[in-house]
C-alpha cells in the first residue's frame, strides 16, 4: 500500500511541526521584545514587565532607583553608571517634561530587560 | 548651586556633629520647605548641637529656650512692659523673635506654652493683647523631645504634632561612628569653627526658588493614592491628612531642589515620607495588642512598598 502514510511517519511530522512552532515562537518573542523597546519609555516598560515576571517577590512599590540597587545587589552584571544616566534622562522626561535625547539609552535598558529574561538583544 | 549648598552644609555641620548627614539634609530640606522640625531621641545623641551647628552655618539668628514646667507663654513670646519714662506700655520681644528657635525639651512645657509656640509656628506671627508682631523670615522651630520620658512631661497632642513638617528620630550612632565621636570630643568642640555658607538673603532667594520645582500629575496621583491607602489601612486609626500630603509634597520639592532638579520624582517622595507622615498617623490599638506592628513608621513603609509609583 504505497499511497498510505504510516502512523509513525505522521507522528514524526507532528513532532517536527511542534519543534518548528516552538522555534518560530522564540524568534517572534525576541522580535516582539526588541521592537517593543523602540524608545526609552517603552524600554522601561519592558524592564518593568521583566522585573515583575521574574522577581514577583520584589515589592510592587519600587522606584527605578530601588530596582537598580536591588538588581545590582543580586549580582546582575551591567554598566550601572551608564544605566543611572539613562534613568536620570528618563525621569527628566517623565516628571520634568524635558525632551529625550537620542543617546541609545533605550537599547541599554532593553538589554537589561532581556538579560533578566535570559535572552539576548537582537 | 543647590547640590553645592547641601555639600557645604554637610561639611560645616560635620565639623562638630559626626554621622548625622541624613538628619542635616532633612533639616535643610525642612528649612527650604518653610517647615518646622521635631527632633526626637534619647539625651546625649547630639540633638542640641546639631540644631546649633545648623543655624550657625546658615548664617541665621539663633536662640534657644529650655522648656520647663513652670514656664509661661510670655517667657517665650515677650509681653508689654511699663515704660516709666514715657508712661506707656512697650512691647518687649521674647526669644521667639529669631530665625531659628531651638525649643529644647518641648514636652516639658505646659500645654499653654506649647500651644502659644505652635500658634507662632502656624501663623509666623505673635499676637498679644491685640498687638500683632510678625516673626522674622525665615522662621524655623527645631523642637527636641525625649519620647521615652513619661514623668513630668506634657506629650504633644496629635493636632500639635501635625504642625511639625518633619519628625526626625535621632537614634544612637553605630560603633564606628561612636568611636569617632569620642575621639573628636577628646579636644573641646565648639560651633565657633563653623563657617556661614550663605547669607540670609541668599537663603530667602533659594526658598522662593523651591516653589518653582514642578510636581507632575503622576506624582500628585501617587500622593493621593498613598493618602487613600493610609486611610484604608486597618492597622491605623488615623491616616494621613490632606495637610500632611501637602507637607510631603513641599518636602519632596525641597529634596529635588537640593539634588539640583526642577521636578519631583517618586524617590524624592519616598525619601522623606516616614519623616513627614510617621508622626501624623495613629496606630490602631488592637493591631498593637495583637502584635506584629511596632511603629507608625513601619506602617508608612509598608504602604509605600505596596503602592505602585509612576514608573
Amino acid at each position: 500500500m504505497s499511497g498510505e502514510v504510516s502512523a509513525e511517519t505522521l507522528l514524526g511530522l507532528l513532532d517536527a511541526l511542534l519543534v518548528a512552532a516552538a522555534l518560530v515562537g522564540v524568534v517572534i518573542g525576541r522580535r516582539i521584545g526588541a521592537s517593543a523597546a523602540r524608545d526609552l519609555p517603552s524600554a522601561f516598560a519592558l524592564l518593568d514587565t521583566s522585573i515583575q515576571k521574574h522577581y514577583p517577590s520584589f515589592a510592587p512599590g519600587y522606584t527605578w532607583s530601588e530596582a537598580f540597587e536591588w538588581l545590582r545587589g543580586r549580582g546582575v552584571q551591567a554598566d550601572w553608571s551608564k544605566l543611572q544616566r539613562c534613568l536620570s534622562e528618563y525621569e527628566a522626561y517623565r516628571y520634568g517634561a524635558i525632551p529625550l535625547s537620542d543617546r541609545g539609552c533605550h537599547r541599554d535598558i532593553a538589554v537589561l530587560a532581556m538579560k533578566l529574561e535570559g535572552r539576548r538583544w537582537r | 548651586m543647590e547640590i553645592e549648598l547641601k555639600r557645604k552644609v554637610l561639611a560645616q555641620v560635620g565639623k562638630v556633629v559626626i554621622g548625622r548627614e541624613r538628619e542635616t539634609g532633612l533639616l535643610l530640606a525642612s528649612l527650604l520647605a518653610k517647615g518646622h522640625v521635631l527632633l526626637e531621641g534619647a539625651p546625649g545623641v547630639s540633638k542640641t548641637i546639631l540644631a546649633k551647628a545648623f543655624a550657625k552655618c546658615m548664617g541665621l539668628e539663633f536662640k534657644r529656650i529650655q522648656f520647663t514646667p513652670d514656664m509661661l507663654p510670655m517667657d517665650m513670646l515677650g509681653g508689654f512692659v511699663f515704660n516709666m519714662k514715657d508712661r506707656e506700655f512697650d512691647f518687649r520681644r521674647g526669644p521667639v523673635f529669631t530665625n531659628i528657635l531651638l525649643a529644647d525639651e518641648i514636652n516639658r512645657a505646659p500645654p499653654k506654652v506649647q500651644s502659644a509656640l505652635l500658634e507662632s509656628m502656624q501663623e509666623s506671627q505673635v499676637t498679644i493683647e491685640g498687638h500683632t508682631e510678625l516673626l522674622p523670615t525665615p522662621f524655623m522651630v527645631i523642637a527636641t523631645q525625649n519620647p521615652k520620658e513619661f514623668q513630668g512631661v506634657y506629650p504633644l497632642p496629635e493636632n500639635q504634632l501635625d504642625r511639625f513638617l518633619m519628625r526626625i528620630e535621632m537614634t544612637y550612632p553605630n560603633q564606628a561612628t561612636e568611636a569617632d565621636v569620642i575621639r573628636r570630643n577628646l579636644s573641646e568642640l565648639s560651633t565657633e569653627v563653623i563657617e556661614e555658607v550663605l547669607s540670609a538673603d541668599e537663603l530667602r532667594t533659594l526658598i522662593s526658588q523651591v516653589q518653582g520645582v514642578s510636581v507632575s500629575k503622576e506624582i500628585i496621583d501617587y500622593l493621593t493614592t498613598v493618602a487613600m491607602e493610609s486611610r484604608r489601612e486597618s492597622k491605623l486609626s488615623l491616616g494621613a491628612s490632606p495637610r500632611a500630603m501637602v507637607h510631603l509634597t513641599h518636602c519632596a520639592m525641597a529634596v529635588a531642589f537640593l539634588d539640583g532638579r526642577e521636578y519631583v520624582t517618586p524617590d524624592d517622595v519616598k525619601e522623606v515620607a516616614v519623616n513627614v507622615l510617621g508622626h501624623r498617623v495613629q496606630l490602631e490599638e488592637s493591631s498593637v495588642l495583637l502584635g506584629g506592628v511596632t511603629s507608625p513608621d513601619q506602617i508608612i513603609q509598608d504602604i509605600f512598598s505596596r503602592v505602585k509609583p509612576p514608573r
